[in-house]
């Protein structure tokens, strides 16, 4: 099994980005009207803006390339996941290894009703920023059982 | 029966305390010097010390332990009553601190840690504990219940005899002394103190002597900065001559035990099994005197102090020897050094460069406002520059000939790596290791090079093994090794 990302995450990503510009925007505002009122200097406001672009205009023109490029698998063994292109990063994390998952959902995937998955090994964190509430309840129930049939064989 | 701390705990516990205020404590103490012993000052440090008094008083009197058949208890606390369960399987490491004070008492100080990450909840201290409380701890996790009280002697700690045994010798601690860089951060303190000292001396003597010692003024520098050197290095070898006092390293059945110090003996225990890696380090300064470190990493905090988590089991080795000591007391090193597959010869370049780049970035970024501002200065800065970069050069070399990688057998991997002039190589079991990372770029690919990554658990953290530009096909097969079942999931 190799899976893509469901295409929903690729709008809350999206949506990630405009509150990002929004909070730019609110903090440029604030300037302005500090500018107005104590005249402050205007090229103040102009950093956070700026910034803003290209925080939000990065994370906008990535997105169809992370969501094209990254990967997870899940097999008897291990969990897998991959991403990049340019640079491409492989990761295993045997079943066996790991601690814990915890599925966590925040407004925006609870809006697309997705789910992010974390895989708790003892010492590090792997994440999968979304998938759909069947294949998280899978997931976790795959990654539970199969921790559970490792330590059995241990 | 629950048990309470015998009443010697409580200056330790208060001088425990203390520390924790330490930097408060200082502040108001080099007030009340300033401000002539000022009334409110006096009074903040007699609240201070009373206030802290008063915590760790209720604190020995709610706090009491019981070594169940199963588990150690520990309750404690006045408002919130907090019953903590330690079973003694969980336990990492078994840590015994004995002052020399609580010598004749026959007393010590016990840490018992777990591998719990929520730090000060996974390990309790037991302060001045009879020395047959460790024994019994011992006893239980090695799922042998003692036998009777004889468990009782002051003097014999771990009754059990010991199957291996390596003392230091004194020779080899002298040299480890010797080569320690451990007078630098030192140094740093004795110039800092030197700083402070120098707001608490009244201004007028200051003047007096530097105008009398005026036309000295280089000299007297000069021989102040090589007086501090000297001082920083006596006393970093001196501590380190005793803190290492008398290594010693056992093995009784499953557990391996270090001991050591002077003025305070240090016990740690920890069973084989439960050591995560093996990493042997080596300073170039060591490097040319062919001598080696080796620490366990273990999943729990076994130092006593913060800056090294990692349980020192031999602290200077001859290098040749390091694999033959080792393997007796940890069967799953080595019986002789791993032959390392090194970075291929026409990939090293990339380690300069990369460290060439990387700290180009930052001097430009320096020496661009220094040129603007103070150019006259730029001469000065353009050379500081330019030596930074040989040495970052030369550190890249150092790294991209040491790095390198082993996979000894189908349950064991050898990593190696050198960053900051140390080399340093890690053995370690494929069930330690968390998870492995392979990447590269895309520029990369063509020409058969991956880095290979690996995280380890060590103390509370992760330590992640790096070693980049690797062969390709190499870093596969440690994947592969890693996941033999699933080789088909490449890139």
């Amino acid at each position: 099994m190799q899976a893509q990302l469901p295409h929903q995450i690729k709008t809350v990503w999206r949506a990630r980005a405009a509150i990002d510009g929004i909070i730019w925007l609110a903090i440029t505002a604030a300037l302005l009207i500090c500018h107005h009122l104590w005249q402050w200097p205007w090229w103040l406001a102009m950093i956070p803006l700026v910034a803003g672009i290209l925080h939000v205009g990065s994370h906008l023109l990535l997105i169809p390339y992370r969501y094209r490029f990254w990967r997870y698998a899940i097999t008897a063994d291990a969990v897998y996941l991959r991403s990049g292109y340019l640079f491409r990063t492989e990761e295993a994390i045997p079943i066996a290894r790991i601690q814990n998952v915890t599925l966590a959902a925040g407004p925006l995937l609870q809006w697309q009703s997705l789910q992010a998955v974390q895989v708790h090994t003892a010492s590090t964190t792997h994440s999968i920023a979304g998938v759909t509430g069947a294949v998280a309840d899978q997931l976790r129930e795959q990654i539970m059982q199969l921790a559970k049939e490792a330590r059995a064989d241990a | 029966m629950p048990k309470r701390l015998p009443l010697l705990a409580l200056p330790l516990m208060l001088i425990q305390e203390l520390r924790t205020w330490l930097f408060l404590l200082g502040l108001i103490i080099i007030n009340t010097w300033q401000s002539h012993f000022a009334w409110y000052n006096l009074l903040a440090l007699a609240a201070v010390l009373a206030g802290s008094l008063l915590l760790v008083g209720i604190r020995y009197w709610r706090f009491t332990y019981l070594l169940a058949p199963q588990q150690l208890t520990i309750t404690s606390g006045l408002f919130i009553r907090k019953v903590r369960h330690i079973p003694y399987a969980n336990i990492q490491t078994l840590h015994r601190q004995q002052w020399f004070y609580l010598r004749p008492f026959g007393l010590e100080t016990l840490n018992v840690e777990t591998s719990s990450q929520d730090g000060k909840n996974g390990a309790a201290t037991l302060f001045a504990v009879p020395l047959s409380v460790a024994a019994d701890i011992e006893a239980h996790r090695q799922h042998q219940p003692k036998s009777a009280p004889a468990a009782q002697q002051p003097t014999a700690a771990v009754p059990a005899q010991a199957d291996l045994t390596y003392q230091i010798a004194p020779k080899d601690l002298n040299l480890y002394a010797l080569t320690s860089l451990g007078f630098l951060p030192l140094l740093a303190v004795i110039f800092g103190a030197y700083g402070k000292l120098d707001d608490l001396i009244p201004d007028a003597w200051q003047a007096r002597v530097f105008s009398s010692l005026a036309h000295l003024a280089l000299l007297v520098i000069v021989g102040l900065g090589l007086f501090f050197l000297l001082v920083a290095i006596f006393a970093s070898y001196l501590n380190l001559m005793q803190k290492y006092y008398h290594f010693t390293l056992t093995q009784t059945g499953d557990t391996l035990v270090t001991t050591r110090g002077f003025f305070k003996r240090t016990t740690v225990s920890v069973q084989r099994d439960r050591i995560q890696a093996a990493r042997i380090r080596q300073s170039l300064l060591r490097q040319g005197l062919h001598l080696a470190t080796v620490q366990a990493l273990v999943a729990s905090n076994a130092a006593d102090d913060e800056s090294d988590h990692d349980l020192v089991l031999m602290p200077v080795v001859p290098f040749a020897q390091t694999w033959p000591t080792m393997h007796p007391f940890i069967p799953w090193l080595p019986a002789a050094a791993p032959a390392l597959n090194a970075i291929p010869a026409n990939s090293r370049w990339y380690y300069i460069r990369n460290l060439l780049i990387g700290n180009g970035i930052v001097l430009a970024a320096l020496l661009v406002p220094l040129a603007y501002f103070w150019s006259q200065w730029l001469w000065l800065g353009g050379f500081i520059a330019g030596i930074w970069l040989v040495l970052a050069a030369l550190q890249g070399r150092y790294a991209a000939n040491n790095a390198g990688v082993a996979i000894i057998d189908e349950h064991r991997l050898a990593v190696q790596t050198g960053s900051w002039w140390t080399r340093t190589q890690y053995v370690v079991r494929r069930e330690n290791i968390q998870s492995l990372a392979l990447s590269n770029s895309i520029w990369l690919a063509p020409k058969h090079r991956c880095h290979l990554s690996l995280n380890i658990r060590s103390g509370d953290n992760n330590q992640q093994v790096v070693v980049r530009y690797l062969d390709r096909a190499m870093g596969q097969a440690v994947r592969d090794w890693y996941q033999p079942a699933d080789t088909s999931q490449h890139f």
